[in-house]
């Protein structure tokens, strides 16, 4: 590692969470070391309990850890206040989830605007960002449509528009394509490589799918709440 | 095939916030408009309960009520002296004569003063109304200057409690007895002797009204008519109950007011209970679907769903009348308008105001249910079975 | 898009359920309005600058009592006192009893300046000068029955054992007190064989300033005679009668309670329904940065989006009530319900009021889920 040194996005050091469940308490990471670059494209890869969501959601700002060290882009995120969370999460972080999670009452266009309401933008400004990803992920001519009225990956690409409007710098995607049928999931992943590549943005993307995981550059893998060596694959999927 | 009611009772007790919010919602609606009508009611008994169909009130003709009227002595010696009257116990025909005087009385607790109903009797006047009786002290000494008043007036009137000594007409009188009027007009009055009362007032003159106790029903029709129709008396007729059923004319605005205060809430409650009604449909899709796949059909799935709307309403229903049962036990008063005098008496809550009351609860909750129910059993089985 | 868009949106994204919750409220609003509307016409009757000038005068015990006729010229020179009128419930019934109107009688030569706010028709006021058995009729009463000027009416006495037969000389407008029936004082005294007597004197006062010297100065004359007087201003006297209907205030008070709280039952309920199914969303918005405030600030905007509508059709209903003939309904007991715009923008601010507190509960509790509780709870 003598390149130039690269910026730090993710750095986590015994990064453990525990749920109570019952009477009893289950471990979902356990002192999990990790460090994410900037411009890495990190497929978080293992079976299901194996903690990868859990990680995901921890560097989201969604959950919090129960103990451990963990810095996201340079910020002491366990130690935000919920409001604080709020307001870091809007200008850091675009999230895509597995089930796109738009909100049904709202147009494709007013969808991806929702994130920019919190911010000082006028409607002008607003118009020009949600045109700018929305041209990015290829959904110019489905603006003004329903969720109700687009295909399966129309509505994830809607989803990745609106994770993108902010102009985040870290992209977090939480099965992806789990919905999605083979073609979709494809298109997809080529939105998402496209942003990494061209883009610049750091994406972590958790999947249980090979085929999608060769889309990036790194791949992890995790089993019972722990993190195997770099190139060690999973036991089993 | 009828859905068993458990699976209502159990399906109502799941989601108890939302079943306890909607039957609170009926139930507060059925509060009010018995509580409403249990005022109404109680004022209709006070004149209803007072009247007794033997008893004839012999009046000037054309007045509205007692206060209004005047009888000369003459004629009070004619009346006595007529057919079909009862005798009492010392030999004599009933027949009283009666003198009604307003005075204006300080209330309790606030010292708002308020007309109370003066009715100087004579003795026979007690043969006449047996449900009036002395709880307290004893009957006033007629030729004195003592009155006997209502329990409810000792209650509701500055110095009428046993033992004062109100003023009134400029003499001063002293309450020796305190009686029970049994929920009648009586109980809003005070009474003394007449002779009494007449020379206090200066009504040497006259009475205001005579009342004749008749042998038996057709007596008092006969005996009516022969007063009706003798150029001695031109006086005019009316049993007790006739007289006092038009007194409750006094609650009309009462009445008037529940009912449209019932009717607006109602048309609330049961936009609200459709409300409650549409969520229970909605979220129990996949069973209605499973329920019809099991052979149910669609209108034993309308008759569950209104089914358990009604038992919402009536769980309200029964809410809302344990509510205002307490009710029962408050005395108010308002003025009765025809002899500007006041009118104490108690909130009835009747066991036929609650039957009416949970009737009501029973159509709220029939039209609160119907239209979420037949959406219910409308919808294709396989749209229920696919929704989440 | 606009936060208010978001709003509007969501607010008529369950369209049926927010129409049955808009009436829901609406309705019982209506009822508030009407029952405080009626409360505060009973307990604040209307000054004006006529009424406010004249005081009754009535015997000391009650209105049963009557006052001698002699008093008019004791009262007449009471310094400040312009005009001093007999008047006295009649309380005569037209063919029957159900056919209640007020009905009057007045004296003559006072009348007219007493009531320089009735607008009478021409020529009403010489024909009353001149004929003993004239009378004067609200426009409305007119209407009611039908009648005409030149008509002849006759009045069967309840409280007086008199018939009296009227000829109607002309009639009166006024915009609420239109329904009533005037005729001569001196028309009913001759009938009753010179009887001597009149329930009460309407007094006319120079100034404002000097009415509650002159019902001191009554008050004290009359003090320790057989006739003793109680004076009082015409919103006084008024209230009198209001008082002998029994606690009034205090039973359209806790219904107006009952009512506002059943509201808040309703839309609490309706508010905790629409969130438990808005969590998805909730959550989704807090996991693309929406801090909790402005969330909060969301589900509340649209409660109160839901409960204005509710008032406006409350509004609305009021304003239909006041347009039709309620004086009719209640026999006369109320005249107009008429809310006016101070009561309605209330009841525009208690409608927002109800959807803000009812929701608050459900909307504090979803806003302060973390987001992987909300999404958990939505399976």
């Amino acid at each position: 590692m003598s390149e130039s040194p690269k910026e730090k996005v993710v750095a986590a050091r015994n990064l453990s969470k525990i749920f109570p469940h019952g009477g009893e308490d289950v471990v979902a990471l356990d002192k999990i070391d990790i460090d994410i670059y900037k411009g890495e494209f990190v497929a978080l890869m293992g079976p299901s309990g194996s903690g990868k969501s859990t990680l995901l959601h921890i560097v989201a700002g969604i959950d919090r850890p129960t103990s451990g060290e963990l810095e996201v882009l340079g910020d002491p995120i366990a130690d935000l206040s919920e409001s604080q969370l709020s307001t870091w999460r809007n200008h850091h972080v675009g999230f895509v989830f597995q089930s796109f999670n738009l909100i049904p009452v709202l147009t494709a266009q007013e969808n991806v605007e929702m994130p920019l309401l919190l911010t000082s933008l006028n409607k002008k400004e607003r118009r020009e960002h949600v045109e700018t990803v929305l041209r990015i992920v290829g959904l110019t001519d489905r603006m003004t449509h329903y969720p109700r009225q687009l295909s399966g990956g129309q509505e994830q690409r809607v989803a990745i528009a609106r994770a993108l409007v902010g102009d985040p710098d870290l992209i977090l995607a939480d099965e992806p394509t789990g919905d999605l049928d083979a073609h979709s999931a494809e298109e997809i992943m080529t939105v998402l490589q496209k942003l990494n590549e061209d883009h610049g943005k750091t994406v972590i993307m958790v999947t249980h799918d090979p085929r999608t995981a060769h889309y990036s550059s790194i791949t992890r893998h995790l089993d019972k709440g722990k993190m195997l060596p770099v190139g060690e694959p999973g036991s089993q999927e | 095939m009828i859905i068993p009611l458990q699976y209502n009772l159990r399906y109502l007790r799941t989601r108890w916030t939302g079943t306890l919010i909607t039957a609170v919602t009926f139930g507060l609606v059925v509060a009010v408009f018995v509580i409403v009508m249990a005022l109404a009611q109680g004022l209709d008994r006070a004149f209803v309960t007072t009247g007794d169909p033997l008893n004839l009130l012999i009046m000037r003709p054309g007045v509205q009520s007692e206060m209004q009227s005047s009888v000369s002595i003459d004629r009070y010696q004619i009346i006595r002296t007529l057919k079909g009257i009862a005798t009492g116990a010392d030999g004599e025909p009933i027949v009283a004569p009666e003198v009604l005087v307003v005075v204006n009385k300080p209330k309790l607790p606030d010292g708002g003063k308020s007309n109370l109903q003066v009715r100087g009797i004579d003795l026979k006047t007690l043969e006449l109304r047996p449900q009036v009786r002395i709880v307290e002290g004893r009957m006033y000494e007629p030729g004195l200057r003592e009155v006997i008043a209502s329990r409810l007036v000792s209650k509701r009137f500055q110095g009428f409690r046993l033992g004062d000594t109100p003023i009134f007409g400029g003499g001063t009188w002293t309450v020796v007895g305190l009686f029970d009027g049994a929920g009648t007009a009586y109980d809003s009055e005070v009474w003394c002797d007449y002779e009494e009362l007449q020379q206090e007032f200066d009504r040497r003159g006259g009475y205001s009204t005579v009342v004749a106790r008749a042998t038996d029903p057709a007596a008092a029709a006969a005996l009516a008519r022969t007063i009706d129709e003798d150029p001695r008396l031109k006086l005019e007729v009316k049993t007790e109950v006739q007289y006092y059923s038009e007194q409750t004319e006094t609650s009309r605005p009462l009445k008037l007011f529940g009912t449209f205060l019932a009717t607006v809430m109602a048309i609330g409650a049961c936009f609200a209970g459709m409300n409650t009604m549409y969520g229970n449909v909605a979220s129990r899709a996949k069973e209605i679907g499973t329920l019809r796949v099991l052979g149910y059909t669609p209108f034993s799935i309308v008759l569950c769903f209104v089914f358990e709307s009604v038992l919402l309403a009536l769980i309200g229903g029964i809410f809302g009348c344990l509510v205002s049962l307490p009710m029962n036990w408050v005395t108010t008063g308002t003025t009765n308008f025809q002899t500007f005098s006041e009118v104490v008496f108690q909130f009835a809550v009747t066991p036929r105001l609650m039957t009416i009351a949970l009737g009501f609860a029973v159509v709220m909750g029939v039209v609160g249910g119907l239209l979420p129910a037949v959406s219910a059993a409308r919808r294709p089985i396989i749209d229920c079975l696919s929704k989440v | 898009m606009t936060y208010h868009t978001f709003i509007r949106k969501n607010a008529l994204r369950n369209k049926r359920r927010t129409a049955l919750t808009v009436l829901s409220v609406g309705f019982s609003l209506f009822l508030l309005i009407t029952l405080q509307t009626v409360l505060s016409t009973l307990l604040n009757p209307r000054e004006t600058e006529e009424s406010a000038l004249r005081i009754a005068v009535r015997h000391s015990v009650g209105l049963t009592q009557m006052l001698p006729i002699s008093y008019q010229a004791k009262l007449e020179k009471v310094p400040h006192v312009k005009a001093a009128m007999p008047m006295q419930w009649f309380g005569g019934q037209y063919i029957e009893p159900k056919n209640f109107f007020a009905n009057f009688s007045v004296g003559h030569e006072q009348f007219f300046d007493m009531f320089p706010e009735f607008e009478f028709s021409d020529g009403a006021e010489d024909a009353f000068m001149k004929e003993r058995i004239a009378a004067i009729v609200g426009d409305a009463l007119m209407e009611k029955f039908g009648w005409s000027v030149g008509d002849r009416i006759t009045l069967l006495g309840a409280i007086f054992p008199v018939d009296l037969e009227f000829r109607i000389v002309g009639s009166y407008a006024h915009e609420s007190n239109d329904s009533a029936f005037y005729f001569r004082h001196d028309y009913l005294e001759e009938s009753m064989s010179d009887w001597g007597m009149v329930g009460t004197y309407w007094l006319m006062a120079d100034s404002a300033e000097a009415v509650p010297g002159i019902i001191d100065a009554v008050d004290s004359q009359f003090r320790n005679t057989a006739y003793e007087t109680k004076s009082e201003t015409e919103s006084a006297f008024q209230l009198t009668f209001v008082s002998m209907l029994g606690n009034v205030q205090l039973l359209i008070g806790s219904i107006s309670i009952v009512v506002v709280f059943t509201m808040l039952l309703v839309a609490g309920s309706t508010m905790a329904m629409t969130i438990r199914e808005r969590l998805r969303e909730v959550a989704i918005l807090k996991a693309i940065g929406y801090p909790r405030r402005v969330v909060l600030g969301l589900v509340l905007g649209e409660a109160a989006t839901v409960s204005l509508m509710g008032s406006v059709v409350a509004c609305g209903l009021s304003l239909a009530l006041a347009s039709t003939d309620v004086a009719r309904a209640t026999g006369g007991f109320v005249e107009k319900i008429d809310p006016g715009p101070v009561v309605l923008a209330a009841a525009l601010g208690i409608g927002i009021m109800i959807g803000l507190v009812s929701a608050l509960f459900p909307a504090v509790q979803a806003s302060g889920m973390s987001i992987n509780e909300a999404m958990r709870r939505l399976e």
